[in-house]
C-alpha cells in the first residue's frame, strides 16, 4: 500500500529524529515520521526500578528486546548473544524518556583528538589499530546548535565560559558558550555539597553537572520534583528533555505526521541510486512511504542495519555502502567508577536524579598531562544521586557477607552509608571494531540482526584504570574509610553505541559528509550517534540533539539542491 | 523477634500460585531463600516478603536473552542433589544448619568458576525479590525497604529532606500509591506531602 508522498521521510522518532521535525515543518516542508514505538507513557506505566534499570527495559519490549545485535569479540570467532537487553525505547520520543539526562557539550579537544594528540605527544599516541579522524566540524561550529537545543528543553546546569569570559563555579574547562544555560543547575543536596568541597580540597575543579532535567517550570513545562526515578525510568511528570514534551508536539500542530508503529524494514531507491522512501510495515501489512528527501534516525544499530539490508543494483553491499564504510568505526562507552563506604554517615542518596551530581572535569579529555601514561583521552567523574534500592543491594563490598544473618545486619548498618562516584570513559575507533549483518541470526520478522565485532584496546583499560584511582582519591578525601570497584564495564551492544555512518569530508574513510548526508546518495541523511567519528567523554544526547537540528537546518537551506 | 534455633528448620509454605516453577522446586526454592534471608530481630526472612513469589513470577515474564530460569532450575536440582547425597533429604528438609553448610559450598563452588551462574543469578532474584516495588510480589509489607532504610516511594523531596544524616521517615508507599497520593493533592489543589 502507498502513502501519498511526502518532502521527507524520518525513520525513528527519538532524540535525533525528534529533534530534526520541528525546523522541518516549520520551514513550510511536508513531513513524515515513522516510529516502530508507540505514544508514551501509556496510562498504567508507572516508573519502576525493576522493570527500567536492571536490563529488563520494558520499554523495549515491542522491538529492541527482539532483534538486539549478538556480539564477538574478534573476526576469528563466531557470535553470540549480547549480555542482556540494552536500555533502548521504541516510542515516540524514544529513549529520550528514560535517560540519565547528564547533559554535556563534547570537549573542544575531543572533536580533533587525533591532530591534538599527535602534535602533543608524537606520532605514536594513538593505538597502531585507531581509525581516529578530526571532526569535520568544530565546537565554535555546533554552539548555535547546541544553544538552540538547550533553550528548547530548558537545560539546566552553570556556564563556566561565556564568550571566553571564565565563571567561577561553572566548568571551565568547557568551550565558549554563548549565553548561560536557561535554567540554573539541580538544586545541591548533602552528598554533592561534600562531594564538591572535597573536590575542591584535592586542587579539582568541582561544578554542579549540567542536567537535561528542568529545575525550574520553563515556558508550559513541568519542572523536577527530585523523586528518585530519574535515570533509567521515565519521569512521572515529564520534566527531562524529551523530544516527546518539547519539539513533537510543536511539529504535529504545525503538520508533521506521525505514524506510530511503524517498523522500517527496507530504505528504497530508484535506478539512478537517490533514495525514494521507505518500505515499513504496520499492523502485519507492508506499506511504502516515498519521500523526496529520507533521514535515517533509527539509532547506531538499526541505521547500519537498515542500510545494509536495503541492497539494490546500485548499491549490491548495502546502501550508500558502495564504498564499503557502513558499520566501521564503531565504539560503545566504557563505564566505570568507585563505591565507597562512609561508615556511621547517613548519605541520603534515595532522591534525586543521577544527573543531581557534582561533577569533575580535570580529567576529562586532555585536560591534564598524558606523557607517560600510555593513552590519550579521559573521562568525566560525577557524584550524584538516585540510589535505587535494588541497586544498592548490589553495590556491597566484595568482603561484605552475601546472604544470612550477618549479610541482613551489615546492610542494615551500612547501605544508606555507601556513596558512588562514576565515570564516564572516553572510547575512540579501531580497525578492528565494526558492525554488519549477522550471517547466523535473525529477528522474528526475518531480518538478519546486527553483529558486532567489539574488543576493548588495552590502552582503554589503562584509561579507565587512571580514572578508578581519580574515583578512589576523591571518596577518600571525602571521608571514605573502604572503596571498592567493579571492572571496567563496556557492553559492544550498548546505549551508548556510536559510529557506522560516520561524518567526514572523505567518502573514502566516511559515509556521512559534514552535514549527515551521505556521500553515496545526496538525498539521503543520517540523524543520531552513528555520524559521530569519536565517542568523547561525555553522554551523547546533547550532541545528537545539536547535530540533528545542524542536520535539518542544512536540509532547510539547501533543499533544492538536496531534493535533487 | 525471637532469635532462631538451629533445630529443625521451621516448615515454610512454598508460594500458592507456581507459574513457571513445579510444586517441589517451589518447595525448595522457599527453603533456600528463607536461608538467604533469615527471619531474625531486625525483621521478617525471605518467605513472609514474598520472595518466593516475585521469584516464580520474574521468570515467567524475563526477556530473552537473560534466561535466568534455567541457572535456577539447575541451582535448586543442585541443591537437593547435595542434600540427598550429603545428608540422605531434600533440601527443605534439612536442618538450617544443614542449609546453610550447602549453600556456602554450593557458593564456593560457584566462585570457584565450575557454575559461576547459578548461585549469583540465586542471589540476584533473591534481592530483586526482596527489595522491588511490592507490586511485583516481592518486599511484602516492605520488609526490604525497611532493611535496608529507603522509605518508600516519594515522589516529592525538599532540598531539607536531601541533606546529609537526615534520614527521612518510612513513608510505606509503593510508586501506585504515590501516584495516586500526587493526583488526589492535585486534584484537590494543595502540594502533596510526599
Amino acid at each position: 500500500m502507498s502513502r501519498p508522498p511526502a518532502d521527507v521521510v524520518v525513520v525513528g522518532l527519538g532524540a535525533a529524529g525528534g529533534t530534526a521535525v520541528l525546523p522541518l515543518v516549520e520551514a513550510g516542508l511536508d513531513v513524515v515520521a515513522l516510529d516502530a514505538g508507540d505514544r508514551a507513557p501509556q496510562p498504567d506505566d508507572a516508573p519502576d526500578e525493576l522493570e527500567s534499570w536492571l536490563f529488563r527495559n520494558r520499554w523495549g519490549a515491542s522491538k529492541v528486546n527482539r532483534e538486539l545485535p549478538t556480539h564477538r569479540l574478534s573476526r576469528d570467532e563466531g557470535a553470540g548473544p549480547p549480555l542482556g537487553p540494552i536500555r533502548m525505547a521504541n516510542a515516540v520520543g524514544g529513549t529520550a524518556h528514560v535517560w540519565s539526562c547528564q547533559w554535556g557539550r563534547f570537549p573542544e579537544w575531543s572533536l580533533r583528538a587525533r591532530s591534538a594528540s599527535l602534535k602533543r605527544y608524537g606520532s605514536t599516541a594513538l593505538p597502531a589499530r585507531s581509525t581516529l579522524v578530526d571532526w569535520p566540524l568544530d565546537s565554535e561550529e555546533l554552539e548555535p546548535d547546541y544553544s538552540c537545543v538547550e533553550e528548547l528543553h530548558g537545560v539546566s546546569g552553570m556556564a563556566g565560559n561565556v564568550a571566553g569570559e571564565l565563571r567561577a563555579g561553572g566548568n571551565c574547562f568547557e568551550a565558549p558558550r554563548r549565553s548561560e544555560y536557561p535554567l540554573p543547575p539541580l538544586r545541591s543536596t548533602g552528598w554533592t555539597d561534600l562531594m564538591a568541597t572535597s573536590a575542591s580540597k584535592l586542587g579539582l575543579h568541582p561544578f554542579p553537572g549540567a542536567a537535561a532535567i528542568r529545575s525550574k517550570p520553563y515556558r508550559d513545562l513541568a519542572e523536577c520534583t527530585y523523586c528518585g526515578f530519574c535515570g533509567g525510568t521515565h519521569c512521572y511528570r515529564a520534566a527531562k528533555a524529551s523530544p516527546a514534551a518539547a519539539g513533537i508536539p510543536e511539529a504535529e500542530a504545525a503538520g508533521l505526521r506521525v505514524v506510530t508503529r511503524a517498523r522500517a524494514m527496507r530504505l528504497l531507491v530508484d535506478r539512478d541510486g537517490r533514495a525514494t522512501g521507505v518500505a515499513y510495515v504496520r499492523e502485519g501489512q507492508e506499506h511504502v512511504q516515498s519521500a523526496a528527501v529520507v533521514l535515517l534516525a533509527a539509532y547506531t544499530y538499526e541505521n547500519v542495519r537498515l542500510l545494509l539490508v536495503s541492497t539494490s543494483k546500485a548499491f549490491p553491499r548495502g546502501l550508500a555502502n558502495n564504498g564499503g564504510q557502513v558499520g566501521r568505526h564503531f565504539m560503545t562507552h566504557l563505564f566505570t567508577g568507585m563505591l565507597g563506604l562512609f561508615e556511621r554517615r547517613d548519605l541520603n542518596l534515595f532522591s534525586g536524579s543521577i544527573a543531581q551530581c557534582t561533577a569533575v572535569a580535570d580529567w576529562s579529555s586532555d585536560n591534564f598531562d598524558h606523557s607517560g601514561l600510555g593513552f590519550v583521552g579521559g573521562g568525566m567523574l560525577s557524584a550524584g544521586m538516585q540510589a535505587m534500592p535494588i541497586r544498592t543491594a548490589l553495590s556491597m563490598p566484595p568482603d561484605a557477607p552475601r546472604w544470612g544473618r550477618r549479610w541482613k545486619r551489615w546492610l542494615h548498618e551500612n547501605a544508606r552509608s555507601i556513596g558512588t562516584v562514576n565515570a564516564l570513559v572516553e572510547v575512540f575507533p579501531s580497525e578492528e571494531n565494526v558492525l554488519d549483518l549477522d550471517p547466523a541470526t535473525r529477528d522474528e520478522a526475518g531480518m538478519p540482526v546486527v553483529r558486532c565485532t567489539y574488543a576493548l584496546d588495552p590502552t582503554d583499560l589503562l584509561r579507565a584504570r587512571f580514572l578508578q584511582q581519580k574515583c578512589r582519591e576523591w571518596l577518600e578525601e571525602a571521608g571514605a574509610s573502604n572503596t571498592w570497584t567493579y571492572p571496567p564495564f563496556s557492553q559492544a551492544v550498548s546505549s551508548h553505541a556510536y559510529g557506522g555512518t560516520r561524518m567526514g569530508d572523505d567518502p573514502d574513510d566516511a559515509v556521512s559528509d559534514r552535514w549527515g548526508f551521505s556521500h553515496e546518495v545526496p538525498n539521503l541523511g543520517f540523524l543520531g550517534a552513528s555520524l559521530f567519528p569519536s565517542a568523547s567523554d561525555q553522554p551523547p544526547t546533547a550532541t545528537v540533539q545539536a547535530l540533528a537540528l545542524r542536520t535539518a537546518r542544512h536540509l532547510v537551506d539547501d533543499w533544492n539542491a538536496i531534493r535533487g | 523477634m525471637a532469635e532462631n534455633t538451629d533445630s529443625s528448620a521451621k516448615p515454610v509454605d512454598p508460594p500458592a500460585a507456581g507459574v513457571v516453577l513445579s510444586a517441589a522446586e517451589r518447595e525448595t526454592l522457599a527453603a533456600v531463600v528463607q536461608r538467604l534471608v533469615p527471619s531474625d530481630e531486625l525483621g521478617p526472612g525471605a518467605v513472609e516478603a514474598g520472595i518466593p513469589v516475585y521469584v516464580d513470577r520474574c521468570l515467567a515474564s524475563e526477556p530473552r536473552p537473560v534466561g535466568r530460569a534455567a541457572a535456577l532450575r539447575r541451582e535448586l536440582a543442585a541443591l537437593d542433589e547435595h542434600a540427598a547425597a550429603r545428608h540422605g533429604r531434600r533440601f527443605s528438609e534439612l536442618s538450617e544448619r544443614e542449609q546453610d553448610g550447602l549453600l556456602e559450598e554450593l557458593e564456593t563452588i560457584a566462585a570457584a568458576g565450575t557454575a559461576p551462574l547459578a548461585f549469583e543469578t540465586l542471589l540476584e532474584l533473591t534481592l530483586e525479590g526482596f527489595f522491588c516495588d511490592p507490586r511485583h510480589g516481592g518486599n511484602v509489607a516492605f520488609t526490604g525497604w525497611d532493611l535496608l532504610g529507603y522509605p518508600g516511594v516519594r515522589l516529592r523531596w525538599s532540598e531539607d529532606e536531601q541533606q546529609l544524616d537526615r534520614p527521612p521517615p518510612p513513608a510505606h508507599r509503593t510508586m501506585l500509591e504515590a501516584l495516586e497520593h500526587e493526583r488526589s493533592a492535585a486534584g484537590s489543589n494543595e502540594p502533596a506531602a510526599g
